[in-house]
């Protein structure tokens, strides 16, 4: 068993959008400041209590709260960011919907509510208001009131079965 | 066109991509990182000893007072007392456990009823507790209310509330040798660096606005913490960056509204007002001067907008604006107007239910009929249709009660709003010889999408596709100088100097054009991109002439100065609508559906104004069903977390329709008014006129709760 002392270093590695990141923190620093200092800086702080999900990342295929993950638990692990959706310069279908229905103001929730969204759209492709709504309560937003976010995620699901089909 | 039209956001592209840039997210070699030290008692004697070269206190930034940073007294909990400096955030929180703080505790005072009889200091160097006691009158309101069929007393409530935007503050500040620069989480660059010269007493400081992810109001002032950090800086020679944790955040800033009213109305029975006497009690919190300053300009729109939309000739209200021992209160969106409107649509619903006649009806009776129109307390409301939005919110309130359930009521509100203060605002606009437009402007959009309109204003007056036009803001380097964003004010005046600029540009280059086609200007047709000569035929593009007009040696780049003359506001207005359901055995209440209809002159772009009501409405609806921030007897702020401070979630939001008219026209080059803070101004009162109804009892105060609705 690995025991980690307060100050005593260790190296960890992630793999982060598809890159394997190697890293020496110690044992407190929380996942989130991890990926920040890594240069990840769509990774937002929004509270204290992990409540507003601003810090929401994909790690081994679960959102998951980064500011609740120490770096240290989170060695070996598979994480996607905002920074990784894009493909080839084309925006994720969510991006795009975000976009097309002004689902941003401020933007500091956006990268934590796009990857919510990103989750919720694998585990139900076709999410039903409610869904979505219960989907993604876990991530605030104080400048949109919700409505266009909503509308964003439906129209995402749209365009993401009309290319499969 | 571009105007009036649904044009998707520019600015969306680097937060959909995660490149934008939020002050926590700038870095520099060598930044070190501070955290302050916050007061744990609400009124105390202090005295701090420094146990490593790292701490830093009162006597430090501001020797011999008591603000921004106290040096002997402390006026609130979570008042920053001491900061620390350290490698990063982690060593920065341990160094914090290591001072050492002596508290002789003082008398204290948290209710602002209780602090008006000056029997405890909230400051022991001030002589009263009462920030400004003031009678608006006008009229003969005794006389008034003798003549009434009926006199209603109460009293209402609107509660403090937190802004809360989802990034708090923050401040990066680096001297490099010669000059300080400061990047901050603010409302605007420009007013930040006045502050800052101010306090500093030097004026070689730039300010930079970076992405802001929101403020509400709560970054318009100059914190206390951005002075000291600002301070240290020239003091250390090192980058400082300071970021407070949301905890922290919560107990010293963004705190607003706050307001009590007790009131007597004089109605007839056909439902006419007579007069109004009452009086406010505004808690301004302790004794910050930014922070006091911001807010009794506040209170006095709470006064002065409390008539509303109607003909109330007969006002008397005593006012006391009163500091507590509690964080200073600030603006928070609407600042002022919300609890007026909230006072006065209140006021409507309990006559409504008193004389049991429907609350369309009051306001049809007591409705302004022409405007302009000036209030009895001095404002001016200049333009619209008030009796036509009315009857046209009259039809979606009948289909709305027609939805409603057993268990739900519908409930409304009429506001009149000001918006779009002066004094001025910067435009500057330039053209690069590769024929690119920049367009900077003097405020400091912080979400609200205004760079967007800019583009479009623009486009419109050069006739060239927006997206050959780029926008910029946020750096006392790009400008000469800027106002903000802040009172709904930004896409209306900012885009009045935006317009104005771009016509002076198009005046230059009509010249340019002219000399290279042998004409005169007057001679000169502009349209889509060609100049052309109207007696030759010959043409040229825009481009052309912008490449030449730099050989000829003309300057293409404008800065306008946009002067807001008196009364310095445009006034838009509206009517929201509130179906509520109300479970009676649990005390539930939930908004399901939601209507707002709004004239607020030219609509420049519907989707992004549309998106300032629903944010808007969401924040009023939090803050009358959910919201509250509470202290304890002792002076803490008991939820100071977004786990035990109510907000609502993607689960609580309504249905939101909107829908507006262009009636009311602003005489601004524009023709807009402001919308930013309406949604906020009109949705509580109309949330709490609906339960009302349900519970069949009178709301003396917010948020509702559970055990109040049974």
């Amino acid at each position: 068993m690995k025991v980690y002392s307060p100050n005593e270093k260790t190296v960890i590695r992630l793999r982060i959008n598809g890159q394997i990141y190697e890293t020496e923190i110690t044992p407190r620093k929380l996942l989130v400041e991890v990926l920040r200092e890594l240069g990840f800086k769509s990774v937002h702080i929004g509270c204290d209590t992990s409540q507003c999900g601003a810090c929401t990342v994909i790690l081994n295929d679960r959102s998951v709260k980064s500011c609740t993950v120490l770096g240290i638990e989170a060695d070996g692990s598979d994480i996607i960011t905002l920074e990784g959706l894009a493909k080839d310069g084309m925006l994720h279908p969510i991006q795009e919907a975000f976009w097309e229905t002004h689902a941003l103001q401020c933007g500091y929730c956006t990268p934590g509510m796009i990857l919510e969204a990103y989750w919720l759209l694998k585990e139900k492709p076709n999410p039903t208001e409610e869904e979505i709504r219960e989907g993604i309560s876990g991530n605030l937003c104080m400048c949109t009131g919700y409505l266009n976010i909503i509308k964003a995620i439906k129209r995402a699901s749209e365009i993401i079965s009309t290319k499969k089909s | 066109m571009y105007v009036g039209k649904p044009i998707k956001r520019i600015e969306d592209s680097k937060f959909l991509t995660g490149r934008s840039t939020y002050v926590d997210d700038i870095e520099f070699p060598g930044t070190l990182f501070v955290a302050f030290l916050r007061s744990v008692k609400p009124h105390a004697k202090i005295k701090i000893r420094k146990t490593s070269d790292n701490i830093f206190t009162g006597e430090d930034i501001n020797p011999g007072s008591d603000f921004p940073i106290p040096v002997e007294e402390t006026t609130y909990v979570g008042q920053p007392l001491a900061m620390v400096v350290a490698r990063d955030r982690y060593e920065a929180y341990d160094l914090l456990e290591s001072i050492e703080i002596e508290y002789e505790e003082l008398p204290f005072v948290i209710d602002p009823q209780e602090a008006l009889k000056n029997d405890v200091k909230v400051y022991t160097k001030k002589e009263s507790n009462i920030y400004e006691y003031k009678k608006w009158e006008a009229g003969n309101t005794e006389e008034s209310l003798k003549e009434a069929d009926l006199v209603i007393n109460g009293e209402l409530y609107n509660q403090r509330v937190i802004a809360n935007p989802l990034e708090t503050r923050g401040i990066l500040a680096h001297f490099d040798g010669n000059r300080l620069n400061v990047w901050s989480s603010t409302q605007s660059a420009h007013y930040l660096r006045r502050n800052l010269m101010n306090f500093l007493g030097i004026d070689n400081i730039r300010v930079i606005q970076p992405d802001v992810g929101g403020a509400f109001g709560s970054k318009i002032i100059a914190h206390p913490e951005e002075y000291a950090v600002a301070k240290l800086a020239l003091k250390l020679k090192r980058p400082l960056k300071w970021i407070p944790t949301r905890s922290e955040e919560m107990q010293s800033a963004g705190h607003g509204r706050d307001k009590r009213l007790r009131f007597k109305v004089g109605v007839k029975r056909d439902g006419t007002i007579l007069g109004i006497e009452g009086t406010i009690i505004a808690d301004l919190g302790a004794p910050y001067p930014d922070a006091n300053d911001d807010e009794i300009g506040n209170v006095h729109s709470t006064i002065r907008m409390m008539l509303g939309p109607y003909r109330i000739q007969n006002v008397k209200i005593e006012e006391y604006a009163v500091n507590t021992n509690k964080a200073p209160t600030q603006s928070y969106r609407g600042a002022g107007r919300p609890e007026a409107t909230y006072f006065i649509e209140r006021i409507i619903n309990i006559i409504s239910l008193e004389l049991g006649k429907d609350e369309f009806d009051i306001r049809e009776r007591n409705l302004i009929r022409e405007l302009p129109y000036k209030n009895a307390l001095g404002i001016t409301y200049d333009s619209g249709d008030y009796m036509g939005l009315l009857n046209k919110a009259r039809e979606y309130y009948q289909s709305l009660k027609k939805e409603a359930n057993v268990d739900e009521c519908v409930g409304s509100s009429m506001y009149v709003e000001i918006t779009a203060f002066g004094p001025w605002e910067t435009a500057r606009i330039l053209a690069k010889s590769d024929g690119k437009i920049i367009i900077i402007t003097g405020s400091g959009p912080h979400g609200q999408g205004d760079g967007t309109a800019f583009a479009q204003i623009v486009a419109d007056v050069l006739e060239v596709p927006i997206e050959n036009i780029e926008v910029r803001w946020g750096d006392t380097d790009i400008i000469s100088d800027g106002i903000g964003t802040w009172g709904s004010r930004t896409l209306t005046i900012g885009g009045s100097a935006m317009y104005k600029a771009a016509e002076e540009l198009k005046r230059r280059l009509i010249e340019v054009s002219a000399k290279m086609l042998n004409a005169d200007a007057e001679e000169i047709e502009y349209k889509n991109g060609i100049f052309s000569h109207k007696k030759s035929g010959k043409s040229i593009t825009l481009k052309e002439v912008i490449q030449n007009a730099y050989s000829m040696g003309y300057s293409l780049d404008v800065t306008y100065v946009y002067n807001v003359t008196k009364p310095g506001y445009t006034v838009p207005y509206g009517v929201h609508m509130a179906l509520v359901k109300v479970d009676k055995e649990t005390g539930s209440v939930r908004v399901r559906k939601y209507v707002a209809l709004d004239d607020v002159g030219k609509v420049v772009n519907p989707l992004l104004a549309e998106g300032q009501i629903i944010g808007g409405a969401v924040q009023g609806i939090g803050q009358a069903i959910y919201e509250e921030a509470i202290y304890s007897k002792e002076g803490y702020l008991l939820n100071s977390n977004l786990t035990d401070y109510g907000f609502p979630t993607a689960m609580e939001v309504p249905r939101i329709e909107w829908h507006y008219i262009e009636k009311g026209l602003s005489s601004h080059p524009t023709n807009s008014k402001g919308i930013g803070e309406a949604g906020a101004i009109a949705s509580t009162p109309a949330v709490i006129n609906a339960i009302e109804k349900c519970i069949g009892k009178r709301i003396l105060k917010m948020p509702t709760k559970l055990e109040e609705v049974i």
